[in-house]
């Protein structure tokens, strides 16, 4: 009945603040800088997908489970909608243009939600690969925006454009300093029983 | 439902893969844009857009219409209080107007200087910005759109994004617009190209 009550506090506490992050105010103070927008609006969107899936269910539903082996699916969708918003006109567009601003608000909670029916499902391979990947996307995202010699949004001031580009590296070496430590803390699933074969110790699911 | 998990897997991921490539191609149209004054840019040389017709205040006073009745026109949009790139922009018309002359071919465009600023750029502000860079008035002219809504209009249909900077002064997609006589926006070129404009207004059609 607890577990019950938490869930449905936690799902009610993320649909609070979409409800806030979709208010004209808050849309307006977080889009009125490109640092904000896209370091601040744009991952809370994507977390309030990813709480309310956790909340659903650890694991994703029989029904999804079928289509989206070792995550796969999910994980790919979750890449092409960050592809997407990383796109400077994308944002551009977000700001003067309601469906662009109205796909964002679907799109990234819709991507949250997909890492977290997807990502625990993925194999230590796969997963080691992403991480990987998102720190390198962040760290070259945050040199381009940096080192860019024009404005990349027609939207935002060439002084935005350079805060974004340090809160990009700055992102990227959080999270690059949280695998670290997560690799120096040895890893959080049991392992292996010592008799396993090394598809078990791998993770990878022969069935 | 009769597809095994792998199989159901694949269709799935494949139909993502499809899906958002799909979508980034076109986002990007076909990726030759990532910014949106690329886009822009790109957009109007396949397909020259429609200038909307607009009363221009000018700096002496009078009021002309846009787009200038079979004449191309150079267009780009300025604030005479600009301390940056308003100055370079006013730079390199002087260089067009110089060139366009020098070749004989100050008949072919008119040049057109147009603020956005309605509130400070009063038709005084117009005619001093218009003597400080040296406009040539049967080549050139500085004005203003006559109301907000003529401007609102204007800065949409060109796709000029403009947004107040810290103190005062504006920041905006600098740049400089051909209108073919048409009146259709057809090229965007960028700050630093006069060479391509003046060769761009000799090679086409008088």
């Amino acid at each position: 009945m607890s577990l019950l009550r938490s869930r449905a506090a936690v799902i009610a506490a993320c649909a609070a603040a979409l409800i806030v992050l979709a208010s004209p105010v808050a849309r307006q103070t977080l889009e009125a800088r490109l640092v904000t927008h896209m370091l601040v609006q744009m991952p809370l969107l994507a977390l309030i997908g990813f709480g309310v899936a956790r909340a659903i269910s650890a694991d994703p539903p029989r029904w999804l489970a079928a289509w989206n082996r070792a995550g796969t699916t999910g994980l790919l969708l979750a890449l092409f909608v960050a592809m997407f918003w990383m796109l400077p006109r994308a944002m551009d567009a977000a700001l003067v243009d309601a469906r662009f601003e109205a796909g964002k608000f679907v799109s990234l909670p819709l991507a949250g939600s997909a890492v977290a029916w997807s990502y625990p499902q993925a194999g230590p391979i796969v997963k080691g690969v992403l991480n990987a990947h998102v720190v390198s996307a962040f760290g070259i995202m945050g040199w381009a925006y940096l080192a860019a010699p024009a404005r990349l949004c027609n939207g935002y001031l060439a002084s935005d454009q350079q805060a974004a580009g340090a809160g990009l590296l700055a992102a990227g070496l959080a999270l690059s300093v949280h695998f670290a430590m997560r690799i120096l803390r040895g890893p959080t699933r049991p392992r292996a029983p010592a008799g396993a074969s090394v598809a078990a110790r791998l993770c990878i699911d022969t069935k | 439902m009769t597809l095994r998990p792998a199989g159901a897997t694949a269709v799935a991921s494949a139909t993502v893969i499809l899906a958002g490539l799909g979508t980034l191609w076109h986002a990007t149209d076909g990726l030759a844009a990532f910014t949106a004054e690329g886009a822009r840019r790109l957009a109007v040389e396949t397909t020259p857009r429609p200038v909307p017709a607009a009363a221009i205040v000018t700096g002496d006073g009078r009021v002309v219409d846009l787009p200038v009745a079979g004449r191309p026109l150079l267009v780009e949009f300025i604030y005479t209080s600009c301390p940056t790139i308003c100055t370079s922009l006013g730079q390199e018309f002087l260089q067009i107007q110089q060139a366009l002359s020098r070749r004989g071919l100050g008949g072919r465009v008119h040049l057109m200087s147009l603020s956005f600023d309605l509130d400070r750029d009063t038709p005084a502000m117009l005619a001093a910005y218009a003597a400080y860079h040296g406009a040539d008035p049967a080549i050139w002219t500085v004005g203003r759109p006559q109301g907000a809504g003529a401007l609102r209009s204007l800065l949409d249909a060109f796709g000029v994004t403009v947004i107040p900077d810290a103190d005062g002064a504006y920041v905006h997609n600098a740049a400089i617009h051909y209108v073919g006589a048409d009146g259709r926006l057809a090229r965007i070129f960028d700050l630093g190209e006069v060479d391509a404009v003046v060769s761009f207004i000799e090679s086409a059609a008088p």
